[in-house]
Order: structure tokens, then sequence, then C-alpha cells
């Protein structure tokens, strides 16, 4: 069925019934979507190692680092109670207003309505919301404390948070002059001769 | 919270203003030059990009696009956009960094923020020895007015504190 009407959205003055099989040639599309294909969702990453930034798409859940080969993981993470110890994924991590954590956390983004006490590396945006409470030191991309949340910590906001870039691989002399002499022991090299 | 947003008729320090010591204005401010001291703002300070402040500055909110090493104290809120650049502690209720920005400090956000900042508005109230005044204004302005505009024909001087 085809509606005849103005091109410039005037009501149709007209239906005509289309009979394919009339038609002196074929129509090349008589059904057609009206959305074209969505592209994929894409994340930015910056791997925490070395700092390098690369993209990929949503629905991973882990990932290599393409140029350190650090592995990356992308869990999503919802606490509700209370944790201690270490945190890390570079997925979105959620703290619920019942939950505490003490210790040190790296994700990706932080939603946090709960408390946190320790060292936080946030490598996106981290939202505090009303009802948090945050003590310690919070590195992140981009931060935004609420009304009514409250945060007495060291912030440092940087496009680049996280520790600095591991060194590359060290030679074997290196390690043994970074080394005390008598705490390696590490057998000595003879140059080959 | 008092509500703190941005008057259409702000006082403005242009880019060519360099101010060293203490300054008291009322409503709300736009920051183009440089400031060195403290800086008291009853309404909302905005420092543009390009500008730079050093010193304290006690603000209903502020909004930072510049750069600024300073300690910031501010009953509503404090935003810094994606250019700014900070250096220094802040103290307010609400905190809100884009991405883009740099910061590094100590904050304390909260309902009880003024309450640890209390050394430093101490210090301020004490230290304020310039300041504006509204009444001072209008009365420079009707002995300089000439006789034949009347009374009514200036506006008087907005842009005044009483300390």
């Amino acid at each position: 069925m085809l509606i005849i009407g103005d091109a410039d959205g005037c009501p149709p003055v007209g239906v005509v019934a289309l009979d394919p099989a009339r038609m002196p040639i074929r129509p090349p599309l008589l059904a057609f979507h009206p959305r074209s294909p969505r592209p994929p969702r894409q994340r930015s990453v910056h791997c925490p190692s070395c700092r390098h930034g690369f993209s990929l798409t949503r629905r991973a859940v882990s990932v290599r680092c393409p140029k350190c080969a650090t592995p990356i993981a992308f869990d999503d993470l919802t606490l509700g109670q209370r944790v201690e110890g270490t945190i890390t994924t570079m997925g979105r991590v959620t703290l619920r207003d019942t939950c505490g954590v003490r210790g040190r956390l790296t994700c990706g983004m932080l939603e946090q309505s709960g408390k946190f006490d320790g060292d936080a590396t946030v490598y996106g945006p981290a939202v505090l919301q009303a009802g948090s409470r945050t003590t310690g030191t919070l590195v992140a991309r981009s931060v935004t404390i609420e009304a009514g949340a409250k945060a007495v910590c060291r912030l440092k906001i940087t496009p680049n948070p996280g520790p600095p870039p591991t060194p590359g691989r060290r030679t074997i002399e290196q390690v043994r002059h970074a080394l005390p002499q008598a705490a390696h022991g590490l057998p000595r090299v003879v140059p080959n001769r | 919270m008092s509500d703190f947003s941005p008057s259409a008729n702000p006082t403005v320090l242009g880019p060519d203003c360099r101010i060293n010591g203490d300054l008291v204005l009322e409503g709300d401010v736009l920051i183009r030059g440089r400031f060195e001291g403290t800086l008291r703002v009853t309404g909302t300070l905005e420092i543009a990009d390009g500008a730079a402040v050093e010193g304290t500055v006690l603000a209903g909110a502020v909004v930072l696009s510049g750069k600024a090493t300073a300690d910031f104290v501010a009953e509503g809120s404090v935003d810094l956009t994606g250019s700014a650049v900070f250096r220094g502690r802040v103290f307010t209720g609400r905190l809100s960094v884009d991405d883009g920005a740099d910061f590094e400090g100590g904050i304390h956000v909260g309902a009880r923020a003024l309450d640890a900042a209390g050394e430093l508005l101490n210090g301020a109230k004490d230290s304020s020895s310039v300041s504006t005044n509204a009444e001072a204004g209008d009365a420079l302005l009707q002995r300089r007015r000439p006789r034949g505009m009347g009374n009514g024909a200036q506006q008087p001087v907005t842009n005044g504190a009483h300390d």
C-alpha cells in the first residue's frame, strides 16, 4: 500500500494499492527500515599499567592491552555490604548506601552512595551521591559530589589517572644492579667468550 | 542551601586587571584578569578561562574555568570546567569537576564544610581592608553630577558591600 501525500508533511491525498505482479518494474524496496542499524557501542579504555588508550565494544568482558598485554577485566560490581581489601575492575562499581568499603579500589566508573575509606583510582567519572561518605584519596578523571554527600579527602582529577606507567621489561643486568648485592642471590652472569 | 544562580550584570575585572590585596564585592563577579589576595564575594564568582587567582576565595558559589592556586570556601557549590587548573583546598557543600580539568588538593565537601573552614573564614574577616561601598558610591555620584540632570538621571551603584 502506498500513501500519496505532499512531501512537506501535508495530509495524504490518496491511498493506492500496489500489486507487484502488475507493476511494469518491480520496485526495488517495498519495505524499508525506518532507522539505520546502530553502530556498535564502544567504550574508551586506558590501560592501568601503561596508560595506553584504546576503544573496544561494550560487550567485551575482558581484554588484553594491545601495547603491554596486561589483562583488563570489565566486570560491573554492585556492593551492598562491608568489604575490606582490594577491588580492581575497569567496569562500573556501584557502592550502595548499605555498603562500606575499606581498602584500595580501582575501577572504570564509580557510583557511590555508601561509605568508602581508602585509596580509589577511577579511570572515568566518579559520582558521589547524597548520603555517601568518602575519606582517603580519590583520583579520577572527573568527579561530581552532590549536595548531601560528605567527602573529606585528597582529590586529584587528571585526564590520565592511575600510577605512573610501568617501566618496560628490564634486562637481567638492570635487575642485578637494582637489587642489593647480598639479597638477590642471582647467579653471576658470565659473558660468553 | 542558598541558590547562587549567576545574574546578568556581574562585576567584571577585565583581562588587563591585576589586583593584589583584599577585596570584598557584593553580587556576582567575573574575573578575566589576575587576582592575588583574599577575595570575598557574596554571589557567584566566575573565574574565566585565562584568568588566574591566588590566595583565599570566599564566595557563595564558584565557577572556575581558569587557573587558581587558592583555598576556596563556597556556601553553595564549586564547579570546575574542563579548562580549569586548581591547586589548593576546597570547602563547599557541592563539588563538580568536569573531564579535562586539572585538580590537585584537599576537599572538604558536606554540610559542615564551612565549620571546617573556620580558620580561613576568621582570617579573611580580620584582614579585609579594601571594599566597595554602595552608599559611598552614590554620594560621590551626587557630588559629581551636573545640576541639570536631576536626581533620578543616573542609576545608583549596585556593586557595593556593607562591612
